[in-house]
């Protein structure tokens, strides 16, 4: 694998994240790849948070943060402005969280991957609004544990399809990344720098403070929703075609449920649903991705 | 100053007609303002346009209550206080009406012409699936009865600004001009 | 022209690099004239036809953060769904111009104007420039952008939706290359550069909040005077001078009639048609923000009483105007009685026998307590 780009640090070392903060390390890795001619826009969340209090600031590079939901729109304007101004070649990067991208931040998103406003969009997503102190979003599991869905009353709803919803924009690249596979989250960021129009990536990012694991455990929880295919690795272009990426063999997903305390108070009756669930979804990637074939795992 | 209403229904130009009148009035050095009636507007809905002109800056800013002059594109507006609300001793009518009509209506206004719009407009295919388009023939019209803006002047600024048919517009308003008559009480 | 015309042939002349507005009764023209501009020759932007008003003001947000000048339009509903945005643009220091076509705010929906939706943003720390012709959009959009790249605040320039908007009216057009003398290019001096990477933003204790507030303040007196030299540029080279508050009257009038937007020119249609006989003078309020307090005391003088009258209501309060007025006149040596009017709301024409009436009533009356009249229909 290349090193060479791993020389030049875009963060500076620190940030006002928790022990294990699965976002940290995609930021950091992302920006890394992006490099120096790049501009980030955060909205509210904790990736705004950890950003830094004035005059502190963990960013080298320039960043600026906007309201929240408005992150896609604030990075299309800025982008516009640069290309107005004969400096296109700076890429803009919108870094927002599930809230700010799946509830709050979803119109601006689609309107911005509608017009394929030239700019990259990540999600990091820790599955729920972390930094007002752990509520649901739209993009919390079904079963988990939040302060908005308590013991006794956990979430309802399965995550919403927000891959789904940005391949019906057929935006020119969507790619899932997980922080516990860098080389592949580093290849598809260094693929998305080259491609010009709406490119969107959606990382998943254990969060321990959350989802209620030992902070040491970030990377290998990563890993157990991989594996599990609860968070699947794929790319779509052009909202259509869709290439799965390596995985490794499939895992029951109570092996991935067992290891956080979120999940805790699901009941024997609730695995086989969810198992159904997971099972389900991993069929219907399998066949857009291959759709000649009839299965594989 | 004087003040011009126009009224047609949605669709037949009405607001047009206005602006070619403002655009006649301004180039004989007057102060014009121009501006349409507010609120829902569909085709065959009772549409009003405003003009005002006047030799010094117009600064008031309302609604026309008094026309000196009403121009209406079709007789059957006759009925609608909407359109006919306003109109008083100093006012001055112009109607676009096959049939010569009845001197005796239920207002009092200071006088009364009538033109055939309809004919001339349909006599130059000025029309669509819905109406004849007299707007520009109403025009001409208003300039015969009034005298207030000179004919060539409104032909050339019909031509400016009509999207298509320019001819055949100019044609109407000069037609209009020389045929809009006054009817006499008696 | 129409105001609406006014205004878009302003921002064309402005040259801003990115534009991004969605349409909303009674701005629309503008937002369709702007698209017309764009596609062609004469305007060099970037139109992002964006899917809301609050992505609107966002994407002008980032637009300016580039470096580039940026502008937008909107009315009512849509300035609401900007409001958190309005005070994100001033507290970023980002000299954005907007222009609102004002109208009244639902529940019900009204097309009609009043002044609710821009006053309601009053305390957003952007500047409020209210416009009476079409002649007065067009060149304060000029003088906004000039004065809001001076003082790095946002402006927002005010027009009565309808009976400026879609009043058609001679307005004079300054040549380009006038307007380029008037106007250069924008030289931002903060911005996201990644020559130059610095973070806007992040959060700040309160001290260093309240500083922050501080400065904005006094930016905003300093706006008052930066108002004033940018109005006595733009005279001497197009001939139109402005004013923080213009008075028109007769020499020896003793009432003040005190409004602002195309209010003021019925009343001046008023006073001209009653020439002395009344004794009454207008008080146009330009600037709202930042309020012109010392402006409006030095117009005010020799004149015994006034009427303000609010095309606004701030509900359980009163006229918006009346409040501020009463406050800058307080303990100083030109607090006469003032007579506070709601008139014009939901847009009501207001005709110069209302004047007349309320004149006259007003004369008769021997004290003036403190709640608001409403104008009689």
């Amino acid at each position: 694998m290349e090193t060479a780009h791993l020389e030049d640090e875009f963060v500076y070392p620190g940030s006002f994240s928790c022990p294990g903060c699965g976002l940290t390390i995609a930021f950091r890795h992302v920006v890394k790849t992006l490099g120096k001619n790049t501009v980030v826009i955060t909205t509210a969340g904790c990736g705004s948070v950890v950003a830094g209090y004035y005059p502190a600031t963990t960013s080298k590079l320039p960043f600026f943060h906007c309201s929240f939901g408005t992150a896609a729109a604030t990075a299309s304007g800025l982008k516009a402005g640069y290309e107005m101004l004969g400096k296109e070649n700076i890429q803009v990067l919108a870094w927002a969280g599930d809230g700010g991208t799946f509830d709050i931040g979803l119109q601006s998103l689609s309107g911005a991957a509608e017009r394929n406003d030239d700019i990259i969009y990540v999600c990091y997503d820790n599955e729920a609004y972390m930094n007002t102190g752990v509520q649901r979003s739209s993009s919390t599991p079904l079963g988990s544990w939040t302060t908005t869905t308590p013991a006794g009353a956990p979430e309802g709803r399965s995550k919403k399809d927000i891959v789904g919803i940005m391949a019906a924009h057929c935006i020119p690249y969507i790619a899932t990344a997980c922080v516990s596979y860098p080389e592949d989250l580093v290849a598809k960021i260094r693929k998305a720098k080259k491609i010009k129009g709406f490119r969107f990536i959606h990382i998943l990012t254990p969060c321990p403070t959350g989802w209620l694991f030992a902070a040491k455990d970030s990377i290998r929880l990563g890993r157990l929703a991989v594996l599990s295919r609860v968070f699947s690795l794929f790319e779509v272009f052009g909202g259509k075609e869709y290439r799965l990426s390596p995985m490794g063999e499939k895992i029951p997903v109570n092996d991935y449920l067992s290891a956080q305390g979120r999940f805790k108070t699901l009941g024997a009756g609730d695995y086989p649903v969810i198992q159904g669930e997971i099972d389900k979804r991993w069929s219907e990637l399998i066949a857009l991705a291959c759709p000649e074939e009839e299965s594989g795992s | 100053m004087i003040e011009v209403k126009i009224s047609g229904r949605g669709g037949q130009g009405a607001v047009l007609a206005s602006q070619i009148l403002a655009a006649a009035f301004f180039e004989t050095g007057m102060w014009v303002q121009s501006f349409p009636s507010f609120g829902a507007e569909r085709r065959g809905a009772p549409v009003s346009a405003f003009l005002r002109a006047d030799r010094d800056e117009i600064t008031l800013r309302c609604g026309v209550q008094h026309p000196d002059w009403i121009v209406l594109f079709d007789p059957s507006m006759l009925d609608n206080p909407l359109v006919t609300g306003g109109v008083s001793e100093k006012t001055s009518i112009v109607i676009n009406c096959f049939q010569p009509i009845s001197n005796v209506l239920p207002f009092h206004y200071r006088n009364l012409f009538q033109v055939d719009a309809t004919a001339i407009a349909e006599g130059l295919n000025l029309k669509t699936t819905s109406f004849s388009i007299v707007n520009t023939a109403m025009v001409g019209a208003f300039a015969g009865a009034s005298g207030l803006v000179e004919i060539n002047r409104l032909v050339k600024i019909i031509r400016d600004l009509v999207p298509i048919k320019k001819e055949e517009n100019a044609a109407a308003a000069r037609h209009a001009y020389e045929s809009v008559q006054e009817i006499s009480d008696d | 022209m129409t105001g609406n015309e006014a205004a878009a042939l302003a921002a064309r002349l402005a040259n801003p690099q990115v534009v991004a507005a969605y349409p909303i009764t009674p701005q629309t023209s503008i937002a369709e004239k702007l698209a017309v501009y764009a596609s062609g020759e004469k305007m060099h932007t970037r139109y992002l036809k964006v899917e809301s008003e609050t992505s609107a003001l966002a994407a002008c947000i980032g637009g300016s953060l580039s470096g580039a000048r940026v502008f937008t339009a909107t009315s009512s509903q849509g300035l609401a769904l900007m409001h958190e945005l309005l005070h994100w643009s001033a507290g970023a220091r980002l000299p954005i111009v907007l222009v609102n076509v004002n109208r009244s705010m639902a529940a019900p929906w009204s097309l009609g104007v009043d002044h609710n939706d821009s006053l309601s943003q009053r305390d957003t720390g952007c500047l409020q420039i209210y416009c009476e012709t079409g002649q007065e959009v067009l060149d304060t959009v000029l003088i906004a952008f000039k004065l809001a790249e001076a003082v790095l605040l946002p402006i927002i320039v005010c027009m009565d939706g309808f009976l400026l908007s879609h009043y058609s009216e001679p307005v004079e057009i300054p040549e380009q290359k006038e307007v380029n003398r008037f106007l250069p290019h924008r030289r931002a001096r903060y911005k996201l550069d990644p020559r130059h990477p610095c973070t806007f933003g992040g959060g700040v204790n309160s001290e260093v909040f309240s500083q922050l507030r501080q400065q904005m303040q006094e930016d905003m007196d300093a706006a008052l005077t930066r108002f004033d030299s940018i109005c006595q540029q733009f005279d001497r080279q197009f001939g139109r001078r402005y004013r923080q508050v213009e008075v028109y009257k007769n020499g020896d009038a003793d009432l003040a009639l005190i409004t602002n937007g195309t209010m003021a020119g019925t009343v001046k249609a008023y006073i001209r048609q009653c020439g002395s006989n009344k004794k009454v003078g207008l008080v146009k309020m330009r600037l709202f923000r930042p309020f012109p307090a010392v402006q409006l005391r030095k117009a005010i003088k020799g004149f015994k009483k006034a009427i303000v009258i609010d095309r606004n209501l701030s509900p359980g309060s009163g006229g918006i105007f009346s409040q501020e007025i009463k406050s800058a006149l307080y303990a100083t040596d030109e607090q006469i009685p003032l007579v506070s009017v709601i008139g014009g709301l939901g847009g009501v024409d207001v005709f110069p026998e209302h004047l007349d009436r309320l004149v006259d009533r007003v004369r008769l009356q021997q004290d003036t307590r403190s709640e608001c009249v409403w104008m009689e229909a």
